[in-house]
């Protein structure tokens, strides 16, 4: 119990405390206390990667010895995931002789293995994975985006101005009213400027602040203790 | 089956087929358009040239090789005036990705273009793991954060770094972000508490999220996706600090006419929707 539930309790809410203490009381120690917890934050986020990679790779495992659909797929994440992983931490993994070896900068160095890997292989994959969306977001569009009903149809309108008014080609169809004055309101670049500064301004500033309300909501329950779902229990 | 039915059911593969087209014809034939500068991006302009000759400019790169082609150009054009105006350039980035974003556009600008010397004209910090936590952390200290730079170095040995202690010592902050962490987490944990100026550079997905920092000051201005950038070009070569058009200029050639095909689609389509669904009501 001590163990399990006290102990982490206690670091939850002293830390929770601390950081939040040391925003409005910024002198030692409390607040050389909240830099280091920062500091302890950068250090646990990098070992996350280390659960993240046993994650990958327990789940990967799992699939190739049970057969399942596609199975040869994970077999190349696991065999890509090593080699990357490889020539990633092994430093002296260089294209050529002659190279400084010095840990970490080998990543950044264009002749190692990994910055070969990088940009010759996950670089054109990632770039054609986004690209794709193009031509599905072409697709979903075409099938989609119907003017059901008024909601739809205010989207509907919003959504083309926004698209017409963004591109160069687009501003030309109301390029012939004036620059300045009631009617170069109706260009429509200034409408698609107004689009997103007020309707989609106001409906982002709702969105944050209901966001962050619920993270000073959260964050009390767990610093008071009564949000214990990280603790396992209910 | 009429036509309206066929068009209602088009093969999507008749979609991808136009579309693709409609990118590949204008980036092959590219063509200029008159191109009219936004108060946004104008604005991203006024901050940077108040900046008095030399001052010292953080920018944090936070995007990968999906969003390259979008923030790339903005990132290149900026970098050029920043060089051009013998600014010092502290480069450091969020995404991991961020660093070989950063370390090909240096290569390219400061390198290759203005022959600037690295750490006394530009630094490269590089990646640090976690998010805005790494945004707190330089405001207490850079060598405390990035003890060493992308060359193995101590950050303190370089003379870029001689009198940079923490944010404060940073007079402008440029956010070249295409998601979280990004240009948000600049305003909310740098700009805004520390009272620093800055500005950013984000994909276009990324408008809709910046526009109520934009509005409210706490970020001056903003360069959005592939039409920010094409403008920051058209406004630097007017003002004089370009010679030519670059990437986001050939790049609006081939996004104007895919969005105009796409609007089109998007009508075509409520037209046989809108024909399919009173024929329904008659019978």
């Amino acid at each position: 119990m001590l163990l399990k539930r006290w102990i982490p309790l206690f670091i939850l809410v002293f830390v929770g405390v601390l950081t939040l203490i040391h925003w409005f009381v910024p002198h030692d120690p409390i607040g050389s206390l909240g830099r280091d917890f920062s500091q302890f934050f950068d250090i646990i986020a990098s070992f996350a990667i280390i659960l993240g990679a046993a994650n990958l790779l327990k789940l990967q495992s799992l699939k190739i010895s049970q057969r399942k659909k596609g199975w040869p797929f994970n077999l190349v994440t696991i065999i890509a995931f090593a080699l990357t992983a490889w020539v990633g931490l092994n430093w002296h993994s260089y294209f050529g002789s002659g190279h400084h070896y010095l840990a970490g900068t080998h990543v950044n160095n264009p002749d190692s293995h990994f910055f070969w890997v990088w940009w010759y292989i996950f670089t054109p994959l990632s770039a054609t994975m986004y690209a794709l969306l193009a031509f599905y977001v072409a697709s979903a569009s075409y099938r989609a985006f119907r003017a059901r009903n008024v909601e739809a149809t205010v989207l509907l309108v919003a959504g083309i101005i926004i698209m017409i008014g963004r591109v160069p080609l687009g501003q030309q169809f109301t390029a012939w009213l004036p620059d300045h004055g009631f009617w170069s309101g109706f260009r429509l670049e200034r409408i698609s400027d107004w689009i997103y500064s007020y309707p989609n301004g106001a409906g982002q500033r709702a969105v944050m602040i209901g966001i962050a309300l619920g993270v000073v909501s959260t964050s009390l329950r767990l610093i008071l203790g009564i949000e214990k779902s990280f603790l396992g229990e209910e | 089956m009429d036509l309206f039915e066929k068009i209602s059911s088009l093969d999507r593969r008749w979609i991808f087929l136009v579309i693709a087209l409609s990118i590949f014809i204008p980036l092959m034939l590219p063509f200029t358009q008159p191109l009219s500068v936004s108060p946004d991006v104008r604005a991203v302009y006024e901050a940077l040239a108040a900046l008095p000759e030399g001052s010292t400019v953080l920018c944090s790169f936070e995007y990968g090789p999906s969003t390259l082609p979008e923030v790339h150009p903005m990132a290149r054009s900026v970098l050029r005036y920043l060089f051009q105006r013998q600014h010092k350039v502290i480069v450091m980035a969020l995404w991991p990705d961020g660093l070989f974003m950063s370390r090909d556009i240096l290569d390219e600008v400061a390198e290759g273009e203005y022959q600037a010397e690295y750490g006394v004209d530009y630094i490269n910090l590089g990646y640090k793991a976690g998010n805005e936590v790494v945004i707190k952390s330089i405001a207490e200290s850079f060598s405390r954060t990035y003890p060493v730079d992308t060359r193995g170095q101590s950050t303190t040995s370089w003379p870029i770094m001689h009198g940079i202690e923490n944010l404060a010592n940073i007079d402008f902050i440029i956010s070249l972000s295409a998601g979280y962490p990004g240009t948000v987490e600049w305003v909310q944990y740098a700009a805004d508490p520390y009272n620093k100026p800055m500005t950013t550079c984000c994909t276009a997905v990324q408008v809709t999220e910046v526009v109520p920092y934009v509005r409210s000051g706490q970020c001056a201005g903003i360069l959005g996706g592939l039409a920010g950038a094409a403008e920051f070009e058209v406004l630097l070569m007017d003002e004089g600090w370009l010679t030519e058009l670059g990437a986001g200029n050939r790049g609006m050639a081939s996004q104007s006419v895919a969005h105009l095909v796409l609007v089109l689609l998007i009508i075509l389509g409520n037209v046989a929707f809108y024909i399919e669904r009173r024929r329904q009501r008659k019978f």
